[in-house]
């Protein structure tokens, strides 16, 4: 009996070394935890509630808390959103403004549901280094602990969360057993900003710098490019560095260091390739090529579409580029920008810039090709869109006697028929004349029927872009006989003579 | 008679053992070209999410970060600095690194290698005899930064109810834990492969 007790005795003291022997380690550092992310929030979001639970299971194991509002002026200060960002030199900054040894982060991996789960991951990230050192990961769900006789089961996600907290953070304390990356610099470089990026020669370019410093700032901050430095001015308000110079000449890629120089001392950083910039001063070069159209009477033709290939022939980084559609007289009917690398093929269908189908004739196109430095070149053609056959006249003559039927194109398109065929009919339906041809117009003649005031012309034609014209049953009214005008009859005297 | 029983038995066994080696679900390629003795410190770029869980690439990228990071084998880059290298670099998640990739992981953040992940699959399953057990199946690969190549990949595809051991007991039923095992029998297989080796 003595035995089992202090059998049970001795497990309940390991129990309770295991539960605390943790905290107290902890508990010799200062831990700050920011605000618990709650991925079923969306990808910003946090869970303040939970927090809140958080910080009550680990002050309740010992560990000494920052308080929660000067973790969340700590963010605010530092435009801190998520911890997606929250990089060693942040981690370094808050051990040394928070005088905290350890900032904690927290994720919400899962909540809630049908039958509600708990998932929760930590990460201890060490404020010397600024390095992550310790992590744990654990979830449970009501599924999970299904007891005997369901006694005592826990019911809600508050009723899993306490228990897997303890089980989480309980290992806190333990041996951190992750090495650390140094964290050499002491400064945390958040953005070096040139504009433009890329110029022509002697353009003025402008610099823009965003720099944290953990300890004291510098007395100088420069950029150093081919051997030229130029001094950065902070703006006192922002904190920002910012300076500017002319590009060089010469065409090429130029890397920037970025220079830090401190105290009388001067001792001096250099930081290399922080950026660069690109002088360009030769335009990027453009030659268009056109397929699917015909090549006729040294003009370029089409009825349905026409492919655009644009060909660059220095490849650069492009800016935009830009489409002109202009007439023969060179009125400009629409200007299309567009911005990016222009596209390697274009497909035009003979539509304006609203979309809608422009009518027959001679239009020039023009592209527009502008670099990232401003350079711009462009090239042009000139290409007849007709996309219908042109329209005949057919009218009946009377010369001498004789009926005479003469067909003719309507003037407008730039391309005639290269083949016809027609027939002339009576009233009744009686062929009276067939004929094949190439050219009109023309002039046929044909017997008329006798009587009869109208006619009838079948007429099918193809122009040289393959565009048809058929006319079934063309009405054409037979101009009456003028009548002969008539010499009175004078009796001559000769019969009588 | 006595060797029917013995054969039976025989039989009976090997039934019992095949069932309890079934299918490996972990699969790692290594490049015949791989040092990965000489990788330490390493960093986790956020996982391609290829599944309709909205918010499962970044909750896979942070568990298997804290994997590595309680595997004690690693030096970790805080996810932090790997942010703000994709921000200085536009990268996207899974988005292909180049050669310039590389050089800059190696000289600003000190790295020897970089994870990069896909996840394929991500859900809840029923109808393997128990309620519904979460499925999860995702693909890593590890790049040599020094190097520029690719040094191993590995895949590995699991179940719930993959570590069920009696009854319904050690079913794993959320997708946290799942994928927090996943992760430990990955960095586990790296490790046996000779990574993590920070002298």
């Amino acid at each position: 009996m003595l035995e089992r007790f202090y059998l049970a005795f001795g497990q309940g003291l390991i129990l309770l070394i295991a539960l605390f022997g943790g905290a107290l380690s902890v508990s010799a550092q200062r831990v700050a935890l920011l605000p618990m992310a709650d991925y079923s929030r969306g990808l910003d979001g946090i869970n303040l509630p939970f927090t809140r639970e958080v910080e009550k299971a680990l002050t309740d194991l010992g560990v000494e808390m920052v308080q929660h509002e000067h973790v969340l002026r700590f963010m605010a200060e530092n435009r801190l959103r998520s911890f997606s960002y929250l990089d060693s030199f942040l981690v370094q900054k808050m051990g040394k403004d928070l005088k905290c040894a350890v900032a904690l982060i927290g994720t919400v991996t899962e909540i809630g549901g049908r039958k509600p789960v708990l998932g929760l991951t930590f990460t201890a990230m060490d404020t010397v280094s600024g390095s992550p050192v310790w992590s744990e990961t654990g979830a449970t769900g009501i599924a999970e602990q299904a007891r005997f006789l369901a006694i005592g089961e826990p019911q809600t996600v508050q009723d899993l969360a306490a228990p897997l907290l303890g089980k989480l953070l309980g290992h806190l304390g333990g041996t951190v057993e992750a090495g650390a990356i140094p964290n050499e610099r002491s400064y945390q470089l958040a953005g070096m900003q040139l504009f433009p990026a890329y110029v022509r020669g002697r353009e003025k370019i402008e610099a823009t710098l965003k720099i944290r410093f953990l300890h004291a700032e510098p007395t100088m901050v420069a950029v150093e490019s081919n051997q030229r430095r130029t001094y950065l001015e902070q703006d006192p308000q922002t904190g920002i560095y910012q300076g500017r110079w002319w590009a060089p000449q010469q065409d090429g890629l130029y890397p920037l260091d970025l220079i830090l120089e401190w105290g009388a001392g001067r001792f001096v950083e250099r930081v290399e390739n922080i950026s660069s910039f690109q002088v360009i001063n030769q335009p990027p070069g453009l030659e268009i090529k056109v397929k699917k159209a015909l090549q006729l009477d040294n003009q370029q033709a089409f009825r349905s579409h026409i492919l655009i290939l644009p060909k660059i022939l220095d490849i650069k980084p492009m800016a935009r580029w830009a489409l002109d559609i202009r007439t023969a007289e060179g009125v400009l009917l629409t200007t299309q920008e567009y911005e990016g690398d222009m596209p390697e093929r274009m497909v035009w269908e003979g539509r304006g810039g609203e979309g809608y189908l422009l009518s027959d004739g001679k239009y020039e196109i023009t592209l527009h090709v502008w670099d990232l430095a401003g350079n711009h070149s462009s090239d042009s053609f000139m290409v007849v869109m007709q996309r219908h056959a042109p329209q005949i006249k057919a009218e009946i003559l009377t010369r001498q006697g004789k009926k005479l039927l003469q067909v003719a194109s309507l003037p407008g398109p730039v391309f005639l028929f290269e083949s016809w065929s027609l027939e002339l009919l009576s009233e009744h339906g009686e062929s009276l004349l067939q004929q094949n041809g190439r050219d009109l117009p023309l002039v046929l003649e044909f017997v008329p029927v006798a009587g009869e005031e109208k006619l009838f012309l079948n007429f099918t034609g193809e122009d040289r872009l393959g565009n048809r014209l058929e006319q079934v049953h063309m009405e054409i009214t037979v101009p009456e006989l003028k009548p002969m005008k008539k010499v009175p009859q004078v009796d001559s005297w000769v019969q009588d003579f | 008679m006595k060797y029917l029983l013995r054969f039976f038995f025989l039989l009976f066994l090997t039934a019992v053992l095949s069932g309890c080696f079934g299918a490996k679900q972990l699969q790692t390629r290594i490049m015949a070209t791989a040092r990965p003795d000489s990788v330490c410190r390493i960093a986790v770029l956020p996982f391609d999410n290829w599944t309709n869980e909205e918010q499962a690439g970044v909750i896979a990228q942070r568990i298997f970060y804290g994997a590595l990071v309680n595997s004690g084998a690693f030096e970790v880059r805080s996810e932090g600095d790997v942010s703000l290298f994709r921000l200085r670099h536009r990268l996207a998640p899974g988005a292909l690194l180049g050669k310039f990739h590389f050089t800059d992981l190696q000289e600003k953040l000190q790295l020897d290698a970089i994870v990069q992940g896909r996840l394929t699959e991500v859900g809840s399953l029923s109808g393997r005899g128990a309620d519904e057990v979460p499925v999860v199946a995702v693909q890593l690969q590890v790049y040599d930064v020094r190097r520029g190549e690719l040094l191993l990949s590995t895949f590995h595809h699991r179940w719930g109810d993959d570590y069920r051991k009696v009854m319904h007991f050690g079913t794993v039923t959320t997708l946290t834990g799942l994928f927090d095992r996943m992760s430990d029998e990955i960095i586990t297989d790296w490790i046996e492969r000779g990574l993590g080796n920070c002298q």
